[in-house]
């Protein structure tokens, strides 16, 4: 039957209600579909939520923020503390492209910045990207070659092999790779499992044997804390030169068209530097007393990292080693360094949480050079691994004039474990003062009042 | 005594390795140079010391008359051909021999005296180009005025260095004000009673100096006649505060550096000035200086070989530092090897805590370590274990060398994970 205007199944004045309808879903039309979301993946803290509230007053604009996560895994404890705060919070499961989709899917049209905070979500941030097309953001391959220590370097060393340690893959303890690394490598060398974050299983041998015997541990251990943490793929240990030299860190904002703004630098001293036979970040201090020039070779150097690595749209954390050869890059991650807010915050009196958003947007970072104080964070653990029986000297360090925040990690009856073998703190603290001599001298009496004893 | 004999004289002790220079010069060079060893009466008797060494002539007088050294250097002054000492705590004798032995290659007797004097020392660095050296004050009580000098002229964090006393004795870091009070009061009380044992009637000085981040070397140099240095290799040095102690002790010193020539140069230059500051002739120097971000700086200087350095120096470049010495003192040129032989090592432990020493747990597992050259302990179970601060000694000493540079660093690191001091 031919069809007419006349003989249609459905009159002709409800398909145009249809059609209003249809367009009505597809089509983002009322105020509350605005471009306005701030979407993190997987973590949001406290500080970040202010900061970004802080940022959303200056700019006289409403952020909707927004929390990505897998459903597989459980909120740290610091977004469970913000999370009811949040306007919009996705869970879904990461592994399911669907899932993924259909989360995302009522918020494409709506998502303003996509960023992540933690090393340990760039993979997860890496899985959210393609699905939000929008934005600016890093690309996910970029992504991924900075979050696989392996890739890392492959591309630090094709960019520029003089600014990277010579390194070597290995995948197992056999006596043929562990020849091939004292035939290749000159000892001492850095032990790091590819995919782990922070100075997780990360350990120094200065000969064969102790080369080893490491590697046995680090196998052997690698899969459960890949298990715990979400590390990546299967078990490859980098192993590479060990540089001399001072660590400092770096921040840098990267606009979608490769522009590049430097965040002043921190000077860090690692557990090695006191004694252990760890490498977890003890103290991380700004503004350091690098000079001028110094400052200007080590941006030139993480410059060309970010380079190496293709990435764009986002900030970058860049470790360096300041040898006697130059600057070195020790590793780089697409994100905020730990502690840079409340550091920045304190010492230059910038919002980097808001400098991360307005690189996305894309807007140039406020970025301030101007020392207003000096700013510290310390980590602290504990001189023998065991179980944590006393914490003492906690209440007495409160009192410290520099004092601005306390994280306690741990209490009595946990389980102390270095860095290198899974651990984390027992307790972070963020000191800062005006003065660098007095915030030293806090630094000093926090170092004599506490007392971590375990058994 | 016969009249074609040639002296060397040694101020109040010479080494065994001393002797061998002696021997190896005479050998070398054709000469017949006997061996003439001065102390003072109130050190303790040396003469077996001095007949095991093969010493030609032990003379002993009252180092505080003028009239009783030229007694008994007199029958050989004329023939004493170099003058030579060991160590910072032996200069304040050589300074009273100088004026005795004047057609001897020496330092000025006033130059040693600066070179031993912490205060002086600074004094002049300052004089001749204050950006060698930190910002210092001296004080000699623990009064509200002096706490308040040092806080505004020195700032935090600050060392206390007792003047005249050896070493790290007593040197202490303070980092805030009640820290700078109860240190500076507990310093001077030890400094009154270690001057009062040693019968010394000045009032005591404590140097206050401003506390240099960055990374600790030291330099030997052999000074001319004529005032021209010619540099030893730069030596790295760890102390104990970068291993976890509240101690400056050199716990490693490690030679050849990893320092580019042009970072090499610099150090030369600021050592030189070091050197020129204290008016310095005829002697060995040894520099130790702080690589900081604004550039080298000098921490102290001596008028005396580095401890450790002639084995040091010898093992990796054939430096014999003994030897160069007396040539220095002989108005001869020192022979400085390029070459390197071979990368050395010097370690000294001292306990983790102070106490009794109860036992030292792989010692025999050290001797099989390869690199090793010599160790020597110092301290024997029963015996107190200070740290160095407090007037301690190490309790052991080790000298490694390989000629490659990641196996001497992995032996390191397999002496520290055998070594365990046990103190209670």
């Amino acid at each position: 039957m031919k069809k007419t205007t006349d003989n249609l199944l459905v009159p002709l004045t409800l398909v145009g209600k249809l059609y209003d309808h249809m367009i009505k879903v597809v089509k983002p039309t009322d105020d509350s579909k605005e471009k306005n979301i701030l979407l993190y993946v997987g973590k949001l803290f406290p500080h970040m939520y202010t900061a970004l509230r802080a940022f959303e007053k200056a700019e006289d604009k409403t952020f909707r923020l927004g929390l990505i996560y897998d459903s597989k895994t459980k909120l740290d404890e610091f977004t469970e503390k913000i999370v009811d705060k949040l306007d919009i919070v996705i869970s879904c499961d990461f592994s399911s492209d669907t899932a993924i989709q259909e989360a995302l899917a009522p918020f494409q049209d709506e998502i303003l910045v996509l960023t992540t905070r933690s090393e340990d979500q760039i993979t997860s941030f890496a899985r959210i990207v393609p699905y939000v097309p929008f934005v600016h953001a890093p690309t996910e391959t970029s992504l991924l070659w900075a979050t696989d220590k392996i890739a890392m370097r492959k591309h630090l060393r094709s960019y520029n092999k003089n600014i990277t340690p010579s390194f070597m893959v290995v995948k197992d303890t056999e006596k043929k790779s562990i020849k091939a690394v004292h035939e290749t490598l000159t000892f001492p060398v850095i032990v790091k499992p590819a995919g782990l974050a922070a100075s997780r299983l990360v350990g120094i041998c200065y000969h064969k044997e102790e080369l080893s015997d490491f590697l046995k541990k680090v196998f052997k251990e690698i899969e459960t804390v890949y298990k715990e943490d979400g590390g990546n793929g299967t078990p490859k240990v980098l192993v590479e030169e060990f540089m001399e030299g001072q660590q400092y860190s770096i921040d840098a904002y990267v606009t979608d068209v490769g522009r590049m703004y430097f965040c002043p630098m921190v000077s860090v001293k690692t557990g090695k530097a006191i004694g252990f036979d760890d490498f977890f970040g003890y103290l991380q201090m700004t503004p350091t007393l690098l000079n001028e020039e110094s400052i200007a070779q080590a941006e030139i150097v993480a410059e060309q990292a970010i380079r190496a690595m293709a990435l764009r749209s986002t900030t970058v954390h860049i470790e360096l080693l300041k040898t006697e050869q130059g600057w070195k890059v020790i590793e780089l991650g697409p994100r905020i360094g730990g502690f840079r807010h409340m550091l920045y915050e304190a010492a230059f009196d910038f919002n980097h949480t808001a400098n991360d958003i307005l690189i996305r947007l894309p807007k140039k970072p406020n970025i301030k050079k101007k020392e207003h104080g000096y700013a510290a964070a310390m980590k602290f653990f504990a001189k023998e691994e065991g179980k944590l029986v006393k914490l003492g000297g906690i209440k007495k360090i409160q009192d410290l004039k520099s004092l601005k925040k306390l994280y306690i990690n741990k209490k009595v009856g946990d389980s102390c474990k270095f860095a290198k073998h899974g651990g984390s703190s027992v307790f972070n603290i963020i000191l800062v003062n005006k003065n660098r001599s007095e915030l030293l001298a806090d630094i000093r009496r926090l170092e004599q009042t506490v007392d971590i004893q375990v058994e | 005594m016969s009249r074609t004999k040639e002296y060397i004289l040694f101020i109040t002790n010479i080494s065994k390795r001393g002797t061998v220079a002696v021997k190896k010069y005479n050998e070398t060079m054709g000469k017949n140079y006997q061996i003439i060893v001065i102390r003072d009466k109130n050190k303790k008797n040396w003469d077996k010391v001095a007949e095991k060494r093969n010493i030609y002539k032990l003379l002993t007088c009252d180092f505080n008359s003028p009239q009783s050294i030229e007694r008994s250097l007199a029958p050989y002054k004329t023939s004493i051909k170099a003058a030579t000492f060991y160590g910072d705590v032996n200069a304040p004798f050589a300074k009273k021999i100088v004026p005795h032995i004047p057609f001897v290659l020496m330092p000025t007797a006033q130059s040693l005296e600066w070179a031993t004097d912490k205060i002086a020392m600074r004094q002049f660095f300052e004089v001749h180009d204050k950006t060698i050296t930190p910002p210092f004050i001296v004080v000699k009580d623990a009064d509200e005025k002096s706490i308040e000098q040092i806080i505004k002229k020195i700032g935090f964090p600050l060392v206390i260095k007792p003047a005249g006393l050896a070493a790290s004795l007593l040197v202490t870091m303070c980092y805030h004000e009640d820290e700078l009070r109860s240190s500076l009061k507990k310093t001077l009380r030890k400094v009154k009673k270690i001057y009062l044992e040693n019968k010394r009637s000045i009032a005591p000085k404590i140097l206050v100096e401003q506390f240099m981040e960055g990374d600790m070397y030291s330099i030997d140099a052999y000074v001319d006649r004529h005032g021209h240095a010619q540099f030893c290799p730069l030596v790295y040095v760890k102390t104990g505060k970068a291993i976890g102690f509240d101690d400056f002790f050199g716990y490693l010193r490690l030679t050849p550096t990893q320092l580019k020539e042009s970072t090499k140069e610099k150090a030369e230059h600021v050592a030189m000035k070091a050197i020129q500051a204290l008016n310095l002739r005829s002697t060995i120097a040894h520099i130790e200086l702080m690589r900081t971000e604004e550039g080298w700086k000098i921490i102290e200087l001596g008028p005396r070989m580095g401890g450790f350095r002639h084995d040091m120096y010898v093992l990796s470049y054939g430096i014999d530092h003994d030897m160069n010495d007396l040539r220095i003192h002989l108005g001869e040129k020192p022979i400085i090897p390029k070459k390197l032989k071979s990368y050395v090592a010097v370690l000294q432990f001292f306990a983790k805590k102070e106490g009794q020493l109860q036992k030292i747990k792989g010692v025999r597992k050290i001797t099989a370590v390869a690199s090793l050259k010599e160790m020597d302990i110092h301290i024997k179970p029963g015996e107190k274990c200070l740290f160095a601060k407090h007037g301690g000694k190490s309790v052991c000493d080790i000298v490694l060398s390989n000629i490659n540079r990641s196996e001497l660093l992995a032996d390191i690191r397999r002496i520290e994970q055998m070594i365990d001091i046990q103190a209670i």
